[in-house]
């Protein structure tokens, strides 16, 4: 994963963390934090 | 067990940064990889909290970054124009002895711009002044990032100063004095910093004729306003006093002789300064005309971990003032050089798409290592990890804990890279100990402002905004390194004063013994 596209994920992983945080869904908040995990162990992958 | 835990992201962190020398961005990933794992297995974070508590972390990374972003294609935009190269060139002709030129900016006029604008600006202009005048990169960031520490606390018109006086509920004017006192030594420790990291000890002992009437006179004039009750003024007033001091002082001991005629290339210096001085004067329009309300912010319910750990409901978090924010002042500041530089007939659209290219590569790194940190901080506060581990050290410290008081200060501001979230962390906590062991609470505050105030500049994001200003990005170790051991000196020296204010001559502020 190229640094501009972990960077231009950041913004839907937000908008859905956000959502899922005022709105209680923990099905979307999983899928957000997954995501923003995938991207933290994307920084070891070369 | 909880408290090895909850310090394992912090060590996880340092241990990369400064044993394995990895970059910051890897650093990062490990540590807020970690956060999440351990909030979430041991701490009771459940999958509600830690959306809640991630989401903060980017919310508060959006407001910094919006600063980082703007100041850098600002930075490239008077580069490009060569409009820094007039500043620099200037600077030269008004004070020749590097040796000044090295402190007068790093501790003075970072502090002034601090004064002002504060948010990292200070990094952001003075590093590449520096490094255009032909100082050693890493000696420029760390002392511009040490140099003005002394004045994080009473910089950026007070707003740290306002967060502590809130979250103890404390005298404004009492803390302010308590702060003044740890502040003097602060101030001291730094510009004598400065003197070393230009040339070691020698410098420390040709520059005392600057720093020690400097600091006398900025001491004066640090009480003089807080007696005042001018608050937001504090920092900036301090510092430009300083400046005009040493000014003064090189006056008198260098006898330069009248300037010569100023150096103008293809910009006079007013024009190649005019955004810095618009970011001056839009900073102080703002705050007079108070357009606060023109803001976004973001709303987050109260929550309880598994193990009962509170975390209260922000109805206005990391609030963006349109009118306040530095990011929106830069942006303007800006396109105000733009439209002189087309005046002035050197507009080329080509190096504007430089400039933009530029801002691009150099903050997409830095972009995802403040992401990752500042949702490790989040993520470590909102689990009760933070206060886990500042309690079990006062636990542990007993009657000596006001020795390691400044530890947490400096604490705050490294996890969160700023001194009113290190206050907001641990104000009302260094405030309870100082009850609990019959000391007075005025100095506890006023040392946990002071020293999260020379904290922020081990801060990620000010050593991310200083490596990204120095073109030093992926050095971040070698910054720490340079930068860590003054701090802890500091904070050393200051929890000995802090102990002897408080046992030794028990002194009264407020009204409090």
């Amino acid at each position: 994963m190229t640094k501009k596209i972990a960077v231009l994920l950041f913004i839907p992983i937000f908008l859905m963390l956000y959502y899922a945080s005022n709105t209680g869904s923990t099905a979307l908040g999983t899928v957000g934090i997954l995501l923003f995990i995938a991207i933290a162990v994307s920084q070891f992958i070369r | 067990m909880y408290t090895l835990l909850a310090f394992l992201p912090l060590l996880i962190l340092l241990s990369c940064l400064l044993a394995f020398k990895m970059t910051a961005g890897k650093s990062g990933a490990l540590a807020v990889l970690s956060s999440i794992i351990i909030a979430y297995a041991f701490f009771g974070l459940n999958i509600p909290g830690l959306t809640i508590a991630m989401s903060k972390g980017m919310s508060l990374a959006l407001y910094v970054l919006l600063i980082i972003w703007s100041a850098v294609f600002l930075y490239h935009l008077v580069y490009e124009f060569e409009a820094i190269d007039v500043i620099n060139k200037n600077i030269l002709i008004f004070i020749k002895d590097p040796f000044t030129q090295f402190l007068m900016l790093a501790w003075l006029f970072s502090s002034v711009l601090q004064g002002i604008a504060g948010f990292g600006v200070p990094v952001i202009i003075v590093v590449p002044i520096l490094i255009h005048l032909g100082f050693d990169r890493l000696s420029s960031v760390a002392a511009v990032l040490l140099g003005h520490s002394w004045s994080v606390s009473f910089g950026s018109m007070g707003s740290s100063f306002f967060t502590i006086a809130l979250v103890t509920n404390l005298n404004q004017q009492s803390i302010g004095y308590a702060m003044g006192i740890f502040d003097a030594l602060a101030m001291v420790m730094m510009g004598l910093t400065v003197c070393y990291i230009y040339g070691g000890w020698k410098y420390v002992k040709k520059g005392l004729i600057y720093v020690i009437p400097t600091s006398l006179v900025m001491i004066s004039v640090m009480f003089t306003v807080l007696y005042l009750n001018l608050v937001s003024l504090v920092g900036l007033l301090t510092a430009l006093s300083g400046l005009l001091t040493m000014f003064i002082i090189y006056t008198i001991k260098e006898k330069p002789g009248k300037p010569e005629t100023l150096y103008a290339g293809k910009l006079t210096l007013g024009k190649a300064l005019l955004p810095y001085t618009a970011i001056i004067a839009l900073s102080l329009l703002f705050q007079v005309l108070k357009l606060g309300k023109y803001s976004i912010s973001f709303q987050y319910p109260a929550f309880v971990t598994d193990l009962g750990h509170m975390v209260a409901q922000e109805t206005a978090y990391s609030t963006i003032k349109f009118f306040g924010h530095p990011a929106p002042i830069i942006i303007m500041s800006s396109i105000l050089g733009m439209l002189v530089y087309k005046q002035s007939g050197i507009w080329d659209t080509k190096k504007i798409k430089t400039v933009i290219n530029r801002t691009i590569d150099k903050n997409i790194g830095t972009t995802i290592t403040l992401v990752f940190l500042i949702t490790m901080a989040l993520v470590m506060m909102d689990s009760g990890m933070t206060s886990t581990l500042a309690l079990k050290v006062s636990e542990l410290t007993g009657g000596l804990y006001p020795l390691f008081a400044p530890l947490f200060g400096v604490l705050g501001s490294f996890i969160t890279g700023s001194n009113t979230n290190s206050n907001v962390i641990f104000g009302k906590f260094q405030m309870s100990v100082a009850t609990a062991l019959g000391v007075n609470s005025y100095v506890m505050s006023g040392l946990q402002s002071i020293s999260g105030s020379i904290g922020v500049s081990l801060g990620p994001t000010t050593i991310l905004m200083a490596a990204s200003a120095s073109g030093l990005t992926g050095h971040e170790s070698e910054i720490y390194k340079r930068v860590i051991k003054p701090v802890l000196l500091t904070a050393l020296l200051m929890g000995l004063l802090n102990y002897l204010l408080l046992f030794v001559f028990r002194i009264n502020i407020g009204g409090v013994l």
